[in-house]
């Protein structure tokens, strides 16, 4: 919303600023006779914001379906039916407990094959999962669930969903509680003017 | 058919590849038990969960090739009316074996609800010369007649070895 509203701005001044650069050069209004004289500049300027604004406006679109993207990152609790907007709170139950994590993406399907996403945990805490498209590392405490796992190399706009779960059971006694999100690797700041990432946070307690 | 000696199951990377080590847990040794597994994780040794899917693919180890008894099986949640189904299951199936699949059903069911809400599985092994009682719980701990041990925890963590080598 932030990001759009920005684009937004930005292609309005541009197209101002171009249109009066290009008026000045060169106004057409000025070889039509059949528009008053008093008004040509005022005729042409308007013409000229709006062709320039819908040039912007197809080069932006053009640029968005090539190389934007959206990845959503769920954790919800098995029983229930994954909601980004809420955050879990699971509950360790004979040192053990599990959240399970709907990943959603939209966009070109070579970018996102560059991605993973990154959930780090804290050293008391054993993570373990039955599923094929994360990897654990516990040397570093974390999991990475690498896009590529499931986006097919097809050099074109893709969008599925991958449901996964993480298992964990606690190394010590007495813990404080902790919550993590994914974490996106793989993409830039410039990215992330076209593009959305979102997770929502899960909670492990006592 | 007294179970003598408490395992726990951890996992050991090797050349990229999990082993499964079962260390021996003595409660009168080891008098706090968090201690004992972050001694074992000072060794590099990692927790092993057993999931339901594991603890199904070991009721279907004992049960169908070793002819052995299913005598209970513990669930997470308190669901009476599932615990009840279990009980009467598990009952019927020491007369008639083929009440397993309605079993293996049930769990399948338990487990799309949660993947770690089979808490634990008593087994009791009939063949001759090797009758024993074994049982297998969530956070890896496996009790089991000492002179069994070797066997069946080895058993046991070649079939858990599948599901943490993925």
């Amino acid at each position: 919303m932030k990001n759009s509203l920005i684009i937004n701005v930005i292609q309005t001044v541009l197209s101002a600023i171009f249109g009066i650069l290009i008026l000045n050069q060169f106004n057409i209004f000025d070889y039509l006779n059949f528009v008053p004289s008093e008004i040509k500049y005022e005729v042409g300027m308007t013409v000229y914001f709006a062709i320039i604004d819908s040039i912007l406006t197809y080069i932006l679109e053009d640029i968005k379906r090539k190389y934007s993207y959206r990845i959503e990152c769920t954790f919800y609790c098995k029983k229930n039916e994954p909601n980004l907007s809420e955050n879990p709170i699971v509950n360790f139950q004979e040192d053990v407990t599990e959240i399970a994590i709907k990943v959603s993406v939209e966009g070109d399907s070579s970018q996102l094959r560059e991605m993973s996403i990154v959930f780090n945990f804290p050293d008391w805490l054993t993570v373990q999962s039955s599923s094929e498209v994360i990897e654990i590392s516990e040397s570093t405490h974390s999991c990475v669930l690498r896009l590529n796992k499931f986006i097919p190399d097809s050099k074109k706009k893709e969008s599925g969903s991958v449901y996964s779960n993480l298992v964990f059971i606690k190394d010590t006694q007495d813990i404080a509680a902790y919550s993590f999100e994914g974490q996106l690797n793989g993409n830039s700041k410039a990215d992330n003017m076209i593009s959305s990432f979102l997770s929502n946070r899960v909670e492990i307690k006592s | 058919m007294s179970v003598k000696a408490i395992f726990k199951a951890f996992s050991k990377k090797n050349n990229g590849i999990k082993n499964i080590e079962f260390l021996p847990y003595d409660p009168a040794v080891d008098r706090d038990y968090y201690s004992f597994v972050r001694n074992k994780r000072k060794l590099n040794y990692s927790q092993v969960i057993i999931t339901s899917e594991m603890m199904i693919s070991l009721i279907d180890y004992y049960f169908i090739e070793r002819s052995a008894s299913i005598t209970s099986i513990e669930l997470m949640e308190e669901d009476e009316e599932i615990e009840v189904d279990i009980t009467r299951i598990l009952s019927k199936m020491t007369n008639d074996r083929a009440y397993y699949s309605r079993l293996i059903e049930l769990l399948r069911f338990v487990q799309d609800k949660s993947s770690i809400d089979v808490k634990k599985i008593t087994i009791k092994n009939t063949e001759q010369d090797k009758q024993f009682q074994l049982y297998i719980q969530v956070n890896g701990l496996v009790g089991v007649d000492e002179e069994f041990y070797q066997n069946e925890t080895s058993e046991i963590g070649c079939r858990l070895e599948s599901y943490i080598n993925l």
